[in-house]
C-alpha cells in the first residue's frame, strides 16, 4: 500500500511512543467514559421513565375516601360520563400485616398459628380492583412482569416488582394476610411493575394487588376507597384542581360521601424525580469537569510532543513543507488521538452506564423497556473526543508550526529557561535544602506553563473531592438538624385510631418506657386565597404540651396549650410562602373549611411538607376526639437530642426490644399495627437515603481524581523525557540511580502538595456552591458544614497518589544511561 | 584583500545563480545589537561548488540560513535562479525552498520515526512533486545513487552517521533541485566516510550542480571550487580553488 510519508510519520509517531500516547489517550478517554457513563445513562433513564410514565397513564386527580362509603362504584360511573374526564379507576386500598408462611405449612395451619410469638410481621399495602381493572386498566396502570395469573384468582396476590429490592419471594410463596377483622393466606402469582409505586427500599413496605372479590377473604367490604381520575393532559395543574374541586362538588357530596384526602399531582411529577435530577445533573457537571481537566491533559501533552518535535518542525520547514501541511500533519496526530481514545473511553462509558442504568432503575423503580443508548448521545461523543483534542491542541499546534525555522533548528530550541522571575530567584535563594532536593524543586518551577496546567488539573480535582467530603457532612448534619427536635426511642403507627389511654397505658406496661404520647396522623389541604387547593400533606396532632419534639423554629413559636395554632416546616413554606407568622390558613379537612393561625415556622424534616398542630384539635376535625393513630415512647434517659448519632445508635438493640415487645402487646390486644419505627432506624434510613446522593457523587470526584492523576503521571514522564540529558549530566557528576529516583519522587509530592494546597481553599466555596445546587434541585433546606477531616484524608491521599504517579516516571529516569543521556536530542 | 571586490570573481558567460546584493543580518537580544552579516554582496553561477570558510560565529550559518531561506534578512536583497528570495512569503518560501534547494545540516536531521526512502520521499510528499506512485520509485533511484538503496527501508537508528548523511543527501536531492545547501555535512563524520561523503557532491558538481557548503576541514575544503572566507559577517576573501592557503583555512 502506497502511504504518504507525512501519514507514515503520524502513525509511527503514535507507535514509536507508546507511554505518550497512551497517556493523552487515556485522558480524554477518561472524560470520554465519564459523559458516556452519566449523559448516555441520564437520557436512557428519562427516555424509559418518560415511556413508562406516559405508559401507566398516571392519574390527574386522587380522592380518598371513607372507608364506611357506600355506593361508590354509580358515583364512579358519573363521574366516567362526564365530558372532562378522560378515565376513571376505583380501587379499595387497605394496609395490613403480612406474614411468609412456610413451605411445610399448610394454609389451616398456617391461619391457626401464624404470626407465632415474635415472629416479624411486615406491612404490606393491598390494592383491590376489579376484574377490568386487571384487563382494561384507563387509570394508573401496572403491568404484569411474570404472572401465572392475569388477573389473579381470589386466592392469588400480584406483587408489585419493587419488593423484591427487600424480599426473596418467588411466584408460588404464600403470604398470610392479617387484617383487623380477618385473616387469609394467599399465594403469589405473579408480579407487577408499577412506576408510581413507592420502591420498597425505601419504607420496607410492600405494595400487592387483588381482586375486590378477594377481600371479603380479609374482612374487608369490596366498596372502593379511592377514585383515581384522568383529565385532559394538556390542562394546567389550577384547571384540573377546578375539575376537581367540581367533581366533588357535583357527585361525591351529592351522595353523601366523605372525602378525606383530595390529591391533584404535579404533571409528570415523580416522587423521586427531584432527586434523580439533581443526582443526574451534578453528575453531568462533574464529567464535563472531568472532560475538561482532560483538555488540559491534551494541552500539556501537543505542547511537550511539539516541544520534543521542534527541531523535526524545523528541517520539515526547511525541505520544503508548508505550514497548512505540518499543521494537517498534527492535526491528524491529534485527531489520532481521539479515535483511539473514543474506542477506549466508549464502551468503557456504555458497560459503566448500565450498571448506573441498572442500579438507578433498581431504586427508583423504573422498568426499562429498551437498553440503547440514544443515537445522538453516541455521536455527540464522537464529535467530543475528536474536537476536544482538536481544540485542546490548536494553539500548541498553531505556536509550534509559526515558530520560525531557524529558532526550530537552532541548538537552544528546548533549552529550559530559569532565572528570570522572581519566583525563580527566590527558589534559588533556598540554600538550605540538600543540592538534590534544591534541584528537585526548582525543576518543578522551570517548566511554569505545564506546571500550571497540571496543577489546575490536580487542584480542581482536589478540590471536588474534598467538597464532596463536605457535601457529606453537610447532609449528615441535615439529617442531625432535623433530628434534633425528635426526642423518642420508638414509635408505632395505628391503621385504625385506638384510644389515647389505651395506647398510653400498653406503651408504659414496658419496663423500658418512661414516657409516652399519642398522635394522631392526618392529611389536610390549603385552600389558597386565589381559590386553588393544595396537595394534601402529611399533618400531624401531637399533645400541646409534647415532650417529643423540640422544634427548631425559623420563625414564630409552638401554639400555646388550649389554643388552635398551627406549626409548618420550611418544606411547606417554600411552595405557601403567604404563611409567614402570624398568618391565617384556610384547612379543608374532611370536607368542611377551617381557618387556623400559624404560629411558626419549623426546620424542614425529611418526609417533606408537613404541618403539626394540637392533637385534640386534629382530632376533634377527623371526629375521633380520645383516639390517636400513633404511640411514641421514650425510654429510661431519652433526655438526648437526635443530633448525637453515637447516642441513638449505642440505644439501637434498647430501641428495638421495646418496638417488638409493644407490637406484640398491641397485637394481643387486638390493634392493628400499620408501621413501626425505631429512632436508630430513621436516622439510619435517612442517612442512607442522602448517601446514595455521596456515593455518586464520590465515584465522579474520583473519576476527576484519576485525571488528575493521569496529568501528573504525565506531566512527571514529559519532564522526564525533556530532562534527559540533564539526568546525564546529573549521572555523570556522581548522581546514583538512587538519588535521580529521588528528585523526580520530590518533584511529584511538590505538586501534589501544592494541588492540594491550592485546593483545599478552592473547596471552601465549591462545596458551598454543591451543597446550593442540591438545595436548589432537591427543594430542600440542607445544611451546611465544611468537612475537614476531608482536607486532611485528601492530603494523605494526594501524597500516596503523587508518589505512585511519579513511580514509573522517577524509575524511567533513574534508568537513563549516561551515553543515551548525551546522544538525547 | 578587500571582500566582495567584482575584480576576483572569474568571468562567467551565464547569470548567476544566486545573487546576494548588499544583506545584512543584525540581531537584537535584549536590547543589545549584534550585526551577524554586514554588506555581503555575492554572485554564485550554476556548476559553482562553494566553501564557506570561518571560525565558528563568523557568520557562515546565517549566510546559508539567508539564501535558503531559512532566516529574514535586516536589509539587501537575495535573488535565487530568478527568484527575489527577501520578497517571498513564508507559504510561497517553503513551497520555493522545496523545489529549488536542497538542504543538507550536519547533524543529518533525518526523521526518526521515517525510514530512509520515507525520508527520501518526504520532499516529494510535501512539494506535490512526482505522482504519488512513482515517488517511492524516483526515492530508491536518488537512494541508489548515494549508495544506500540496499539500506532504504530502514530506520534512522539502524544505520551510521554516514549512511544517515547520505540519505540527508538523497533526500536534498529529492525534487532535482539547482542548488545544494549545506552546513558542515562532514562535521560529524569521521575522516574516511567525510572523504565519501565529499566525493559524492563531487559527483553532484560535475552532474551541473550548484553546491554551497559550509565546512571547517581543511583538506576538504581545498578540493572546492571556489572558497569564501567569512570573519565577523563580511566575506573576507573570496578565491578559487587553486589557490587556496592553508592560512586562509583556519
Amino acid at each position: 500500500m502506497n502511504i504518504a510519508p507525512r501519514t507514515v510519520k503520524v502513525l509511527r509517531d503514535l507507535s514509536a511512543n507508546k507511554s505518550r500516547t497512551f497517556l493523552v489517550v487515556l485522558s480524554i478517554a477518561v472524560g470520554i467514559f465519564a459523559i458516556a457513563s452519566t449523559l448516555g445513562a441520564r437520557q436512557v433513564l428519562l427516555r424509559e421513565f418518560d415511556h413508562g410514565f406516559e405508559l401507566s397513564q398516571r392519574h390527574s386527580i386522587s380522592f380518598t375516601l371513607d372507608d364506611r362509603s357506600t355506593g361508590v362504584d354509580g358515583v364512579v360511573r358519573q363521574i366516567d360520563g362526564r365530558d372532562d374526564v378522560l378515565g376513571t379507576s376505583a380501587r379499595r386500598a387497605s394496609s395490613m400485616s403480612f406474614t411468609i408462611v412456610p413451605d411445610d405449612m399448610s394454609n389451616e395451619d398456617a391461619l391457626s398459628t401464624l404470626p407465632a410469638p415474635g415472629q416479624d410481621r411486615e406491612i404490606i399495602h393491598i390494592h383491590a380492583l376489579d376484574t377490568d381493572g386487571f384487563l382494561q386498566p384507563q387509570v394508573s396502570r401496572f403491568h404484569p412482569l411474570s404472572t401465572r395469573a392475569w388477573p389473579p384468582s381470589t386466592n392469588d396476590i400480584i406483587i408489585e416488582a419493587s419488593a423484591l429490592q427487600v424480599y426473596d419471594f418467588e411466584i408460588g410463596d404464600r403470604l398470610l394476610l392479617e387484617a383487623p377483622f380477618g385473616k387469609a393466606v394467599f399465594r403469589i402469582a405473579g408480579f407487577s411493575h408499577d412506576i408510581n409505586a413507592v420502591p420498597a427500599m425505601f419504607f420496607n413496605q410492600v405494595e400487592a394487588f387483588v381482586t375486590m372479590d378477594a377481600l371479603h377473604r380479609l374482612g374487608i367490604p369490596a366498596e372502593p376507597n379511592r377514585i383515581l381520575i384522568n383529565v385532559d393532559p394538556e390542562l394546567s395543574r389550577v384547571q384540573v384542581a377546578r375539575i376537581a374541586d367540581s367533581i366533588e362538588e357535583e357527585q361525591l357530596n351529592p351522595a353523601q360521601i366523605i372525602v378525606s384526602r383530595k390529591e391533584v399531582p404535579e404533571p409528570d411529577f415523580h416522587f423521586f424525580g427531584s432527586m434523580f435530577e439533581a443526582v443526574s445533573v451534578l453528575l453531568l457537571v462533574m464529567a464535563f469537569m472531568a472532560l475538561a481537566l482532560s483538555a488540559f491533559l491534551v494541552i500539556t501533552t501537543t505542547n511537550a510532543i511539539l516541544i520534543q518535535q521542534t527541531r523535526q518542525l524545523g528541517i520539515m520547514k526547511a525541505i520544503g513543507g508548508r505550514r497548512s501541511q505540518i499543521t494537517a500533519l498534527y492535526i491528524k496526530l491529534v485527531l489520532a488521538y481521539g479515535v483511539l481514545a473514543l474506542l477506549l473511553g466508549l464502551p468503557f462509558g456504555i458497560i459503566f452506564g448500565y450498571g448506573f442504568i441498572d442500579y438507578a432503575a433498581g431504586v427508583l423503580n423504573f422498568y426499562i423497556f429498551e437498553m440503547t443508548y440514544p443515537l445522538w448521545v453516541i455521536v455527540l461523543l464522537a464529535a467530543v473526543s475528536l474536537l476536544l483534542p482538536l481544540c485542546a491542541a490548536f494553539f500548541p499546534i498553531m505556536r509550534g508550526v509559526r515558530r520560525p525555522i531557524v529558532d526550530s533548528l537552532g541548538s537552544y530550541a528546548n533549552l529550559v529557561k530559569f532565572g528570570g522571575g522572581w519566583l525563580d530567584r527566590t527558589l534559588s535563594k533556598i540554600t538550605f535544602l540538600s543540592r538534590p532536593t534544591a534541584l528537585a524543586l526548582r525543576s518543578t518551577f522551570a517548566r511554569k506553563g505545564r506546571l500550571a496546567l497540571t496543577l489546575t488539573t490536580l487542584a480542581l480535582a482536589s478540590a471536588v473531592v474534598m467538597s464532596v467530603f463536605s457535601a457529606h457532612a453537610s447532609l449528615q448534619l441535615t439529617v442531625d438538624t432535623i433530628g434534633s427536635w425528635w426526642r423518642y426511642d420508638a414509635q408505632i403507627t395505628f391503621a385504625h385510631p385506638v384510644d389515647n389511654d389505651s395506647l398510653k397505658r400498653i406503651a408504659l406496661e414496658n419496663d423500658d418506657v418512661v414516657y409516652a404520647e399519642t398522635w394522631i396522623d392526618g392529611r389536610v389541604t390549603i385552600s389558597r386565597p386565589d381559590g386553588t387547593t393544595n396537595d394534601s400533606f402529611w399533618t400531624l396532632g401531637v399533645p400541646a404540651d409534647t415532650r417529643i419534639l423540640d422544634f427548631d423554629f425559623e420563625h414564630g413559636y409552638w401554639p400555646e396549650p388550649g389554643s388552635q395554632g398551627v406549626v409548618i416546616t420550611t418544606e411547606l413554606f417554600t411552595t405557601e410562602e403567604y404563611l409567614l407568622p402570624p398568618a391565617t390558613v384556610t384547612l379543608i379537612v374532611g370536607g368542611q373549611e377551617i381557618e387556623r393561625p400559624v404560629t411558626g415556622i419549623a426546620t424542614g424534616s425529611l418526609q417533606g411538607a408537613t404541618m403539626f398542630m394540637c392533637r385534640d384539635d386534629l382530632a376533634d376535625l377527623q371526629g375521633i376526639v380520645g383516639a390517636s393513630t400513633r404511640v411514641v415512647v421514650q425510654a429510661d434517659g431519652s433526655q438526648f437530642s437526635h443530633a448525637d448519632r453515637q447516642t441513638i445508635f449505642a440505644r439501637a438493640d434498647l430501641q428495638q426490644s421495646i418496638l417488638d415487645d409493644l407490637d406484640e402487646h398491641y397485637l394481643n390486644h387486638g390493634y392493628v399495627v400499620a408501621s413501626t419505627q425505631t429512632a436508630a432506624g430513621q436516622l439510619e434510613a435517612s442517612s442512607e437515603h442522602l448517601d446514595i446522593l455521596t456515593t455518586f457523587l464520590l465515584i465522579m470526584a474520583l473519576a476527576l481524581a484519576v485525571v488528575g492523576i493521569i496529568g501528573l503521571s504525565g506531566s512527571m514522564t514529559l519532564t522526564v523525557i525533556e530532562s534527559t540529558r540533564e539526568i546525564g549530566i546529573m549521572r555523570s557528576v556522581g548522581a546514583s540511580h538512587r538519588a535521580i529516583f529521588g528528585v523526580y519522587i520530590t518533584q511529584g509530592l511538590v505538586v501534589g502538595t501544592i494541588s492540594w494546597f491550592l485546593g483545599a481553599w478552592l473547596s471552601w466555596p465549591m462545596s458551598y456552591g454543591l451543597m446550593a445546587a442540591l438545595r436548589a434541585a432537591l427543594e430542600m433546606r440542607l445544611s451546611y458544614t465544611f468537612a475537614p477531616v476531608g482536607v486532611v484524608v485528601w492530603l494523605v491521599m494526594v501524597w500516596i497518589i503523587s508518589a505512585v504517579a511519579s513511580l514509573l516516571p522517577a524509575w524511567r529516569a533513574s534508568q537513563v544511561s549516561i551515553r543515551d543521556a548525551i546522544s538525547h536530542e | 584583500m578587500s571582500d566582495n571586490n567584482p575584480d576576483n570573481l572569474a568571468p562567467h558567460s551565464t547569470d548567476p545563480l544566486i545573487r546576494l546584493t548588499d544583506v545584512n543580518k543584525i540581531y537584537e537580544t535584549g536590547g543589545i545589537r549584534f550585526p551577524a552579516l554586514l554588506d555581503v554582496n555575492l554572485e554564485v553561477y550554476p556548476g559553482e561548488f562553494i566553501g564557506l570558510i570561518g571560525k565558528s560565529g563568523s557568520g557562515k550559518t546565517t549566510l546559508i540560513n539567508m539564501i535558503t531561506g531559512i532566516d529574514h534578512l535586516t536589509s539587501g536583497e537575495i535573488w535565487i535562479d530568478g527568484t527575489a528570495v527577501h520578497s517571498l512569503n513564508e507559504n510561497r518560501m517553503a513551497i520555493w525552498r522545496g523545489r529549488t534547494i536542497g538542504v543538507v545540516f550536519q547533524f543529518f536531521q533525518l526523521l526518526p520515526t521515517l525510514t530512509a526512502i520515507e525520508n527520501a520521499m518526504l520532499p516529494m510528499d510535501f512539494c506535490n512533486i512526482h505522482a504519488r506512485a512513482d515517488r517511492a520509485d524516483v526515492a530508491l533511484h536518488y537512494l541508489e545513487q548515494v549508495e544506500m538503496a540496499d539500506h532504504a527501508y530502514k530506520l534512522p537508528t539502524e544505520l551510521s552517521g554516514g549512511q544517515q548523511q547520505r540519505v540527508a543527501i538523497a533526500r536534498a536531492l529529492a525534487n532535482d533541485p539547482p542548488l545544494i545547501v549545506a552546513d558542515e555535512p562532514t562535521g560529524n563524520l569521521d575522516s574516511k566516510t567525510a572523504d565519501s561523503v565529499f566525493s559524492l557532491f563531487e559527483s553532484l558538481v560535475a552532474r551541473g550542480k550548484t553546491i554551497v557548503m559550509v565546512t571547517h576541514d581543511r583538506d576538504l575544503a581545498k578540493r572546492v571550487t571556489r572558497s569564501l572566507h567569512v570573519t565577523d559577517g563580511r566575506i573576507t576573501s573570496d578565491v578559487t580553488s587553486d589557490i587556496v592557503s592553508d592560512v586562509q583555512v583556519q
